[in-house]
């Protein structure tokens, strides 16, 4: 496996999963809080900030407002990014098995 | 009730209005140097600070307006410096949960600060060093140089303060991603 992207930050990469549906701001604070048991809380400056970059790099794209909440939802580049990501996950968890649990 | 101090390091400003909101008295409004605060409930709001970035832009109104969509109440503002709230029972509040962003600015802080300094330390030697090489002292300049030597003295405290915090979350992030 060639490195492709560095890794990302585990903030990015759940406001990634979350935008596989279409969510606002809240939406994916509240999303991410659920799908890591409350460990990750990320702060709304954050993930304002992490989806202003993530516009600029077209891994997500923002909808017509509804309302005044605004919503986004993931590309076809932020998808392939986050297989990537899963890859490279897998790599790791695969390789910390192997080395502590002594599985071949 | 109002309240004077000197807003130079955000962080100790943000602890101490907490430390205020922990014993009663609630942020109603800010300017650089006076605080006022109301009579609360003790702890029922978590305040955090934050510094807008590009002052009166679209950027602005946009972030200001997530936040809000956030739950997050706005207390006031001023000028580019502003204080938001979030009731402590919806549990911790932070407005910024990565390094990055907060070694971003810190950094743009300490560079504000080191200018200042730089500039007092400058003013006040030249002036000093003209001040003794006259005849006959300038009483009125004197004072002045040493009020840019105060100042001096004065932002120097919060800029060591703000260098520690930058130089843990620099060795934490040797480690750890965020």
């Amino acid at each position: 496996m060639t490195q492709e992207h560095p890794p990302l930050t585990e903030g990015v990469y759940y406001i990634l999963l979350a935008l596989y549906e279409v969510r606002h701001g809240y939406g994916i604070m509240q999303l991410v809080e659920e799908l890591s048991n409350g460990r990750v809380r990320l702060g709304a400056g954050t993930i304002y900030g992490a989806i202003k970059t993530l516009l600029e790099r077209g891994w997500i794209e923002a909808l017509d407002e509804d309302g005044r909440k605004k919503e986004y939802i993931i590309t076809e580049t932020g998808k392939s990014v986050v297989d990537y990501e899963i890859l490279r996950l897998r790599e790791l968890f695969d390789n910390g098995i192997r080395i502590t649990r002594g599985v071949e | 009730m109002h309240k004077y101090r000197l807003m130079i390091n955000p962080y100790a400003i943000e602890k101490w209005v907490n430390d205020m909101a922990c014993k009663g008295w609630h942020l109603k409004k800010f300017t650089w140097i006076r605080f006022t605060f109301e009579r609360g409930e003790s702890g029922s709001y978590i305040y955090r600070h934050d510094e807008l970035e590009r002052f009166g832009t679209h950027y602005e109104e946009d972030y200001l307006e997530f936040l809000k969509s956030s739950g997050i109440e706005q207390v006031d503002r001023s000028g580019n410096f502003v204080f938001f709230r979030k009731a402590a029972q919806e549990g911790p509040f932070e407005l910024y949960t990565d390094k990055k962003t907060k070694l971003g600015t810190l950094s743009k802080k300490m560079t504000v600060l080191l200018s200042l300094i730089l500039l007092n330390l400058l003013i006040g030697i030249t002036g000093l060093t003209g001040d003794f090489s006259e005849r006959t002292m300038d009483w009125v300049g004197f004072t002045m140089n040493m009020l840019n030597l105060i100042v001096v003295v004065l932002f120097s405290f919060p800029l060591i303060k703000l260098i520690r915090v930058r130089n843990r979350l620099k060795r934490e992030l040797n480690v750890f991603s965020d």
